[in-house]
């Protein structure tokens, strides 16, 4: 083990709400309280705090513990003494464990704090009135362009290329909500217990063509946190430790993203996923779960086509429930349910879960040997970051 | 624009930049004016500050025919926006300009029934008032389907 390896030691979770009936800030203190339990520490022992404190709609206020949670709020209420802490908006969860990865593996933290907090307040989600758009907007909002709008455009090119239905995605979103059930911290398992149907998911009103209810995830309000240390500090702590293999974050796109076509955003992803595998020094086979990033369900086989789980155009056939189920599928896949299965935790279902799995802590849905895991964590296939985890250092 | 009523609801309407106003003021006077290298000859759009391809900072702007092809589309159920949820269902349509390949503009089809919205099926722009001096440029469906 080098000595800059360094690995997820604990982890915690707040209750999962549909809307603001506790407030943020309280879930985050309850989250980053448990993950730093879990970790075998104290807060004593955090000397670094790093989060994606923004939220994903406009509008979403400005009041720090209510709207929006920063590291120095939790600094703050749990008086860590740090020598370290940063907000990284917009790049989602994937990438501050990065940050705090690094924090880490420079030798100038001994143990980081990672978390992310979705708020969501009461009311029609994400509805405003603005009467200018500037910047990017100013192409989009005039023409009434918004999530999910701005990733569905992708299936139907995707379908006018390789002749997919959403009959075909249907498979997918029941087993993916199957395996949310199964998920301690999903929205539908703590509140809503049910199972999808087939039917359910094809008679869902539609959002954005070819997006009905059900190919988007759910906003929740809720909090994950995550504890990394050193691996030789990780070898004396409760659980296996879940190493860090490899990371890659793609590069920037020429260009604005939202308006990335799908074969702009297939050659991105393709090039993202390959440098990836090779940071981590594994190639696809040695994958023993995976969880990528599920916001919108179209994400899900661009990114297993971007991996070389199988070939473009495949992923439908891939994604059947035998091959991708928890129990004796080849390929287990989201098996938290990922944001689909869980509700909109920006990436904390796909990091989590991973960690879990190769801590062997992932109770019903742990996949057996569960050696390399792979998280994605955030935006469409070719943006955010992902992360290899393993049982092994490197 | 079309059909305005006393409960019309105004889009949110752009704000021009130094980038961008060439643009703006292009769709004011009835032209798609789409930004272009200099040197290389590229077409970008959105305009930026440096040309993708060979990274020259000498880019200009040029009226384009217009006419394009549909190459993805949404039809938007569930606006965000009070102007377009009064629209809904709209078509957003991602139109490859026949200048060069992979040279997108957004737009609505406004005119055209929304299971007329179809991948590949040409496309003309046209201009849409939506405010005092504020034209957005939208696009029809042009020539037969097959076009």
């Amino acid at each position: 083990m080098s000595s800059n390896t360094t690995a997820i030691v604990g982890v915690g979770h707040s209750p999962v709400f549909r809307h603001d009936e506790v407030r943020l800030g309280t879930l985050t203190i309850d989250a980053a309280t448990k993950a730093i339990e879990d970790a075998g520490l104290t807060p004593a022992d955090i000397d670094g705090v790093i989060a994606d404190p923004m939220q994903p709609f406009d509008g979403a206020g400005a009041v720090d513990g209510i709207h929006f949670v920063s590291p120095e709020y939790v600094i703050n209420a749990m008086k860590l003494d740090v020598g370290w802490y940063e907000s990284t908006p917009i790049v989602g969860l994937a990438r501050t464990i990065i940050e705090g990865s690094n924090a880490v593996a420079s030798g100038n933290c001994k143990a980081v704090l990672v978390f992310r907090s979705l708020h969501n307040p009461g009311g029609r989600y994400g509805v405003t009135a603005p009467t200018t758009a500037d910047g990017m907007y100013q192409f989009l909002s005039p023409y009434g362009l918004f999530p999910p709008g701005f990733f569905a455009h992708l299936w139907h090119r995707y379908m006018s290329k390789y002749g997919t239905s959403r009959e075909q995605m249907a498979p997918f979103i029941v087993n993916n909500r199957k395996n949310g059930l199964l998920w301690d911290h999903s929205y539908w398992r703590q509140h809503r217990p049910e199972e999808l149907t087939v039917e359910d998911y094809l008679e869902a009103r539609m959002i954005s063509t070819p997006f009905g209810l059900y190919d988007c995830d759910l906003p929740v309000q809720g909090s994950g946190a995550f504890v990394i240390t050193s691996g030789e500090r990780a070898k004396d702590l409760p659980h296996l430790p879940a190493y860090i293999r490899g990371w890659a974050v793609p590069g920037p796109i020429g260009g604005w993203h939202i308006w990335s076509p799908l074969e702009t955003l297939q050659k991105r992803a393709t090039t993202f996923a390959t440098r990836l595998l090779s940071n981590a020094d594994i190639t696809v086979d040695d994958i023993d779960v995976t969880n990528v990033y599920d916001g919108f369900s179209i994400f899900v086989p661009l990114w297993l086509e971007a991996f070389g789980f199988c070939g473009e155009g495949e992923a439908f056939d891939f994604m059947e429930p035998a091959n991708i189920a928890i129990e004796g599928g080849k390929f287990p896949l989201n098996t938290s349910g990922g944001n689909l299965g869980a509700g909109r935790m920006h990436g904390v279902p796909q990091v989590m879960e991973s960690v879990l799995q190769i801590m062997g802590r992932s109770g019903a849905r742990q996949v057996q040997r569960a050696e390399v895991a792979l998280a994605t964590a955030g935006g469409q296939p070719g943006s955010a970051g992902g992360i290899v985890f393993s049982s092994t250092p490197r | 624009m079309t059909d305005m009523t006393e409960t019309y609801l105004v889009p949110p309407t752009p704000v021009p930049d130094p980038l961008t106003e060439a643009y703006w003021r292009g769709a004011c006077d009835g032209h798609l004016v789409i930004q272009r290298c200099s040197h290389c000859s590229i077409y970008q759009h959105p305009p930026t500050s440096r040309c993708f391809l060979c990274s020259s900072e000498e880019l200009d702007f040029e009226a384009v025919s217009g006419m394009g092809r549909i190459h993805s589309f949404t039809i938007t159920h569930d606006a965000r926006t009070p102007a377009f949820m009064a629209r809904q269902p709209y078509a957003v349509v991602w139109i490859e300009l026949e200048e060069q390949t992979e040279l997108y503009v957004i737009a609505n089809m406004p005119e055209t029934p929304i299971d007329e919205v179809q991948i590949g099926r040409r496309a003309e722009v046209y201009f849409d008032n939506i405010a005092n001096s504020v034209w957005l440029p939208q696009f029809r469906l042009a020539g037969p389907v097959e076009g």
